[in-house]
């Protein structure tokens, strides 16, 4: 079997959302909803969980081979391809910008002073040599990272909770909603790539909308929860105030924590490992945005075995394009906050929600899928 | 051809491994390094910092490396003391507790911000504040402890186990000075110890605000405020006539009476751990009046804290946060005009190892 199976699928999705969801949403959240920013993925869960079961529902009528572009495709077969050109172009730029942070995070995080550059290239050399590979063998990696991932959060989870002011996360009151749905939907702008980016490259046999449903609302829920109990515990170290200024909270509160009294330090492997999760973001972006391109310029048959030259050579269009935005994007730390906190959040939205969803779900009433 | 790219690719990865200057800039011989276990931070000359550090003991039995410098800055002043380290590198991301002498404590927003934004620095070491007195004399002085990261260690340990109240950390301090201005510090002074020359004990809490050092907290006033912080551990508390008792938890509760007034009840658990020989405290009667007292301590105690609050204008017992926490919404600025009354409860749970002492009572 050379497709994903949905075990890895659910793999690939948790890699694909652990940078973006670590670098932003401890501070994003602290910043939208203050003391209540432990609720913010809480809240978002639900919308979570139905966005993923709108695209188990779409992807219904996939054939075997086939992802959401294909079905895409199927239902808009002109305006499809624009909205496929525009994804294809907004995931390579995404991949660019996804290295451009992973390097940045290095530099606040161990190599203090480096330039950006040397990790920017290592980052697309490795995710071109992977997307230029099969969908297959991302998946099955994506399924050992994630193993390695866990246990590498495991112990940072266990301590910063352990190490919590458990009385920093109340009180919350009903004057927090607010602030609670703006955090709701910067964590929904971040999921919500994953959600609908990864089954682009869905290719395996259909399943069942309901048991892919249910198992992605599942899924949804408890990375969630995860990421609340993460929220939580930067929360209980650093306070509302601290968390919403600091850079990265998340690996602030991965920096402060040590076993032993602070003798033993864990920041180094931690961050160390992270690269596993930016490996596969900048692949599945790349991977994903030259299916895209090949889709929307008629290179690749739907149904059919996937044209290796145009492939290839769309794959390698996209890291060029990926460099250029590296390169492009952020001429500081400041800059990189703002394409990081909004512009990356609210571009995942519009183009979920504004053109996505709306495409599929008039697809869908109209039949066509 | 694919496998022979694959492992000339993987041969290359071996330049990533950090071992080589090149690529990893921070680099440092293991052989070479000296980890920093304290750092103590004083006030030096026109605004500049006198930095200290120690390192502690390691397994070898190498003696711990104690030096000192200044810098016009806490960066600064870090390299300053790594370019007085000669062969070894300091490492100072293993600190596991920062000392401010009185005067660094007087700009403690601007160190513990310092700290906050340090590369090398870690806002979860343990911070105190030393009484009368510089951090170098506790790191580098004369009669200064031989290894003072195991002295710092040791009575962290303490104040959580007998109040009074675990040792905050700088992340701690730090959030307490940014929501609500102030914030208690475990305190520390020099003392003469067992083996005839300096050591740190616990001097109740120092009181650090926006504007700089506000005051200490000693004595009931500090216990109080202890209950406000984590504790009270398993304090000794001396009731007189010749009773002690042991803390065994306290528990805080808030009532609001009317507009301007609120009662703060506060009911302090012990056990009994010492009386006079002979003495009989089986009766009810007699049980009750141990009871009393500890409540005339816990009500003491809390107000002493809160009247040091009021008149320091420090609110460094979090009490805004804590009537919110209780559904009394009480706006931070109103809290100075609130009419404070303390009710104290006491509570006795145990008695060691019997109630009535069957030695003979002795005379006077």
């Amino acid at each position: 079997m050379n497709e994903p199976t949905p075990r890895q699928i659910r793999a690939l999705s948790f890699l694909v959302l652990l940078p973006p969801a670590t670098r932003l949403l401890p501070g994003a959240a602290a910043r939208a909803a203050g003391r209540a920013m432990w609720l913010c993925p809480l809240a978002a869960a639900p919308l979570c969980a139905l966005l993923a079961a709108a695209v188990s529902y779409a992807l219904r009528s996939k054939r075997d081979g086939e992802g959401l572009g294909e079905v895409l495709l199927r239902a808009w077969p002109r305006a499809g391809r624009a909205l496929l050109l525009v994804y294809g172009l907004w995931l390579a730029l995404y991949a660019g910008f996804a290295v451009r942070s992973a390097a940045s995070r290095f530099i606040y995080t161990i190599y203090s002073g480096a330039s950006p550059w040397l990790f920017v290239a290592v980052g697309l050399a490795l995710g071109l040599a992977a997307a230029l590979g099969g969908v297959k063998r991302l998946a099955r990696t994506a399924e050992i990272f994630r193993v390695l991932l866990l246990a590498a959060l495991a112990p940072i989870l266990a301590l910063g909770l352990f190490q919590a002011d458990w009385g920093e996360l109340l009180p919350v009151t009903a004057r927090d909603a607010p602030g609670v749905a703006l955090g709701a939907l910067e964590t929904l702008g971040t999921a919500a790539f994953a959600l609908v980016n990864v089954p682009l490259l869905e290719t395996g046999p259909p399943v069942s909308a309901r048991d892919r449903g249910r198992s992605m609302a599942l899924w949804s829920c408890g990375f969630s929860l995860l990421l609340a109990a993460l929220t939580a515990a930067v929360l209980g170290r650093f306070g509302p105030d601290i968390s919403a200024a600091l850079t990265y909270p998340f690996f602030a509160l991965v920096r402060g924590t040590g076993l032993f009294g602070g003798a033993v330090r864990i920041e180094a492997l931690v961050t160390g490992l992270w690269v596993l999760s930016d490996f596969a973001l900048c692949a599945l972006s790349l991977k994903a945005g030259a299916r895209c391109i090949c889709l929307a310029l008629g290179l690749l048959q739907s149904g059919e075995a996937a044209a290796k030259r145009p492939r290839a050579l769309a794959t390698l269009a996209c890291a060029a394009l990926a460099a250029g935005c590296a390169l492009a994007v952020a001429p500081d730390s400041r800059a990189l906050r703002f394409v990081s906190d909004t512009l990356v959040v609210y571009a995942n939205i519009a183009l979920v929600f504004a053109l996505m969803l709306p495409a599929l779900a008039l697809g869908m009433a109209r039949r066509r899928i | 051809m694919r496998r022979a790219c694959a492992a000339a690719l993987g041969a290359l990865m071996l330049a990533l491994s950090g071992c080589t200057l090149s690529i990893y800039n921070n680099y440092r011989d293991i052989e070479s390094l000296e980890v920093v276990r304290v750092l103590g931070l004083d006030a030096g000359e026109d605004g500049a910092l006198r930095l200290s550090a120690a390192t502690g003991a390691d397994a070898s039995g190498r003696e711990p490396l104690r030096i000192s410098g200044e810098g016009e800055s806490l960066e600064g002043a870090l390299r300053a003391l790594d370019r007085l380290a000669g062969g070894g590198r300091l490492f100072f991301a293993g600190t596991g507790a920062i000392v401010l002498g009185e005067g660094a404590a007087g700009e403690a927003s601007r160190w513990l911000d310092a700290v906050a934004r340090s590369r090398e620095l870690r806002l979860d070491a343990e911070l105190y504040v030393l009484r009368g007195g510089s951090a170098g004399e506790l790191i580098c002085g004369a009669g200064a402890p031989e290894d003072a990261a195991s002295a710092l260690s040791a009575l962290a340990s303490r104040a959580s186990e007998y109040g009074p109240a675990p040792v905050s950390s700088c992340a701690g301090v730090s959030r307490a000075l940014i929501e609500r201005g102030a914030a208690a510090a475990t305190a520390i002074r020099l003392e003469a110890g067992a083996d005839g020359g300096l050591t740190a004990v616990p001097a109740g809490f120092a009181l650090l605000t926006d504007g700089g050092l506000a005051g200490y907290l000693d004595g009931e006033a500090a216990f109080g405020a202890g209950l406000f912080l984590g504790g009270p551990g398993t304090a000794a508390l001396e009731l007189g006539g010749g009773v002690t008792a042991e803390a065994a938890g306290a528990a805080l509760g808030f009532v609001r009476l009317g507009d301007a007034r609120l009662r703060i009840d506060v009911e302090l658990r012990g056990s009994l751990a010492e009386a006079p020989s002979g003495a009989d405290l089986s009766g009810g009667a007699a049980w009750a009046g141990l009871e009393a007292e500890l409540a005339a301590l816990a009500e003491r105690s809390v107000l002493a804290a809160v009247e040091a609050q009021s008149r320091l204008g420090a609110n460094f017992l979090g009490l805004a946060r804590r009537l919110e926490r209780e559904g009394l919404d009480v706006p931070a600025a109103r809290l100075p005009e609130l009419e404070i009354e303390v009710s104290g409860r006491g509570k006795l749970i145990n008695q060691r190892e019997y109630a009535r002492s069957p030695y003979p009572e002795e005379k006077a």
